[in-house]
């Protein structure tokens, strides 16, 4: 028996990293789990405070609960990730062009997800490794994206985001002198033409400015090298928390994490699993506000 | 098992190219940067869309105000300016034209100027981008 060399491509997506057959199927199965569970919730959530609520969401909302139900048994596991993959297929293009970039990464996880079968261990290498490579691109390409721009130079961007968000106000309140904050306030948008300047001269809101993008593209590259992998992927985790404490789209930011979770040499999608179930619980009780937001929304 | 990889190697590497021409793409017609799978999004600051309805009389230009219109139309012509903002000049404001001309029977010429205000890089001041104008005749 011969056993054929990796092309190309096969060794491409080995830079993410080898796998642990102990772990393998596990994470896979985790991870499946989690995504069927977080599109469920998620797509409750949006139904149930975006007003007015629309009959789309609702029947969004219904498809992901039939996919969840069904991907829980290991029997319909395969037809869950089939059809899921066609509701988030059919919500992208509802939404379209203002499909928000978070639901083109979801479909593509989904996409693995229908692809792959995680009883076989072949289909869960390549699967993993597929889901490897979309938070290492994503961070990649977002400080890629804030450095060609140049609005995080000065930190034009986060004042701008001051004066129409009160989300990255409220991030930024103890960070800035009251004067200079109510002038970004005051700024709002839209505004005339030669308003300005949204720049923000704070030495410190400078630097962060400057390290978002830097540790994105930093961390991200750190991924593909073996002896900065872990390291990395922490990095990368607690920029993500950090990013998520100003912009708080916590339901993306606790997917990205458990994308992130594939690194982890041990298997941490299923061992926080619970942990992840309970951040997706509390979300449900924010929605019939039965407990405190907490700023999370 | 080998399709399944060549599919994922295939979605991969649109993930690889496309937001390499993402920001090419977006410049050339004008779309809003933050959509389209381009991950560029809380990478530029928010834009606006200014749509000008103007009515050519003869030699005259007269803007037309919006409560000149109906409710329906007030909406319709709001929901362009949202579309219009995002597709950029994919969308050309054709139907805008013939609503006005439905609405407003004595009006022979049309101009619609769409115009998108930014935050530019250099001056950190909101800048007016280029207007783009569109000639209608009834």
């Amino acid at each position: 028996m011969t056993v054929a060399s990796p092309g190309i491509a096969d060794r491409v997506l080995a830079w993410v990293g080898g796998d642990d057959p102990a772990t393998l199927g596990s994470k896979f199965f985790w991870f499946r789990r989690y995504v069927l569970l977080h599109l469920a919730v998620e797509a409750w959530f949006r139904y149930t405070l975006e007003l007015p609520r629309q009959a789309s969401d609702f029947s969004f909302a219904l498809l992901y609960t039939l996919c969840l139900a069904l991907g829980w048994w290991r029997r319909w596991t395969r037809s869950a990730g089939e059809i899921c993959l066609i509701v988030v297929l059919a919500q992208i293009a509802w939404w379209f062009p203002h499909t928000a970039n978070h639901l083109y990464l979801e479909g593509l996880i989904v996409l693995v997800v229908a692809l792959f079968d995680p009883e076989r261990p072949a289909e869960c290498t390549a699967a993993l490794r597929g889901l490897r490579w979309l938070p290492l691109l994503v961070l990649f390409y977002s400080g890629v994206k804030k450095l060609v721009y140049g609005f995080y130079f000065d930190a034009s961007f986060f004042g701008q985001m001051i004066s129409i968000d009160r989300r990255f106000l409220g991030f930024f309140r103890p960070l800035l002198e009251a004067d200079e904050l109510k002038r970004l306030a005051r700024l709002g948008w839209p505004a005339a033409a030669g308003a300005g300047p949204y720049r923000i001269d704070s030495l410190p809101i400078q630097l962060m400015s400057n390290l978002v993008w830097a540790c994105e593209i930093l961390f991200s590259l750190g991924l593909l090298l073996p002896k900065l992998r872990r390291a990395a992927a922490v990095g990368c985790v607690l920029l993500v928390i950090g990013i998520e404490i100003a912009a708080r789209e916590v339901f993306f930011g606790a997917l990205f994490i458990n994308l992130l979770l594939l690194y982890a040499a041990r298997d941490l999608n299923r061992r926080l699993f619970p942990l992840f179930v309970a951040f997706l619980l509390w979300m449900t009780l924010i929605m019939f506000e039965l407990v405190p937001r907490w700023g999370l929304v | 098992m080998r399709w399944k990889r060549r599919v994922l190697l295939t979605a991969l590497a649109a993930l690889v190219a496309w937001p390499i021409a993402h920001p090419f793409v977006v410049e050339a017609l004008d779309l809003d940067p933050w959509r389209f799978c381009g991950f560029a999004m809380y990478a530029t600051p928010s834009t606006y869309q200014r749509v000008y309805l103007i009515e050519l009389r003869g030699d005259r230009e007269v803007h037309l105000h919006p409560s000149w219109f109906s409710d329906d139309a007030k909406d319709r012509i709001q929901e362009y300016k949202r579309q219009r903002s995002v597709l950029g000049e994919l969308l050309p404001p054709h139907e805008v034209a013939e609503l006005v001309f439905a609405e407003r029977p004595e009006i022979e010429g049309l101009k619609i100027v769409v115009q998108r205000d930014a935050i530019s890089a250099r001056t950190s001041r909101v800048t007016p981008e280029p207007a783009t104008a569109f000639l209608y005749r009834r």
